[in-house]
């Protein structure tokens, strides 16, 4: 799975030993910081009702980061960094609702920082298995302190791959891309 | 006649013979392809399953078994509980 914002990019690689705990790592480049982690995730609950799923996720990880106000000018050391994420969804076939917070640190790092995410979504029309599914989102986003990002998106996926294609309100794109083997 | 009725018998037996068992679940909270395509992989993974076939908008799983062969309710229930849905039957 993978996340990417004009200034921003992040990369997900997991394996699921059952259908409630993953592990396997994660990659996080920003202008200013970048950090990789071993990662864990862990389906806290699921709801299985008739017609929608709802799910509350936690991740953590612990590796390794650097931060500098220029890494390109200014390369900086690598020092230990950490992650807790909490996730939490419901979806039916029609409608989507997902909210995603995040705290980071790198131990050089004046501050944590985090990073806080809801994504509203529509399914046009109710898609089969077999055929391709599209959902039009609307994501609100916030770094830290940093103004709230608005981010308006189109999901197509069929069967185990899905790409998501976005435009921010104000300028930037977004491209997101998940496969389940 | 006698001939036609033979030549019938013919035809049909082996449809009898080949017509293999199906059976259909009802999955709760199968809701998107992402949910279906790992619940088809936990069968696929059964020998006693020939084919699996989905349907979101019935919410159901139909399998179709190899010749004498089927899964117990017990098993469709462990099997789906761990993708992580829950079956009714």
């Amino acid at each position: 799975m993978s996340s990417n914002e004009d200034r921003r990019n992040e990369i997900l690689l997991s394996y699921s030993l059952t259908s409630s705990f993953s592990a396997g790592g994660f990659y996080l480049q920003e202008e200013t910081r970048r950090a990789a982690f071993a990662r864990t995730n862990f389906l806290l609950k699921r709801w299985n009702n008739e017609d929608s799923q709802g799910n509350i996720y936690l991740g953590v990880g612990v590796g390794a980061g650097e931060n500098k106000s220029n890494l390109v000018t200014s390369p900086s050391e690598t020092e230990f960094a950490s992650l807790a994420a909490l996730d939490a969804d419901w979806e039916s076939r029609k409608f989507y609702v997902a909210t995603h917070y995040s705290r980071y640190l790198i131990s050089n790092d004046r501050d944590l920082w985090d990073e806080k995410k809801l994504r509203l979504g529509v399914a046009p029309y109710l898609a089969e298995f077999n055929e391709i599914n599209t959902w039009f989102i609307l994501q609100f986003s916030q770094n830290s302190n940093d103004d709230i990002q608005t981010t308006q998106l189109l999901r197509l996926f069929y069967r185990n791959t899905l790409f998501e294609i976005g435009a921010q309100i104000g300028g930037g794109w977004a491209f997101n891309y998940m496969i389940h083997f | 006649m006698k001939k036609i009725i033979m030549l019938l018998a013919f035809l049909i037996a082996p449809q009898i013979l080949w017509a293999l068992e199906t059976q259909t679940v009802q999955v709760k909270g199968m809701v998107c392809s992402f949910c279906a395509q790992g619940i088809t992989k936990k069968f696929q993974a059964q020998k006693e399953v020939e084919k699996i076939e989905v349907s979101l908008e019935q919410k159901t799983v139909t399998l179709t078994y190899k010749q004498d062969q089927k899964l117990s309710k017990d098993q469709i229930t462990h099997i789906l509980k761990d993708a992580g849905y829950e079956v009714s039957f």
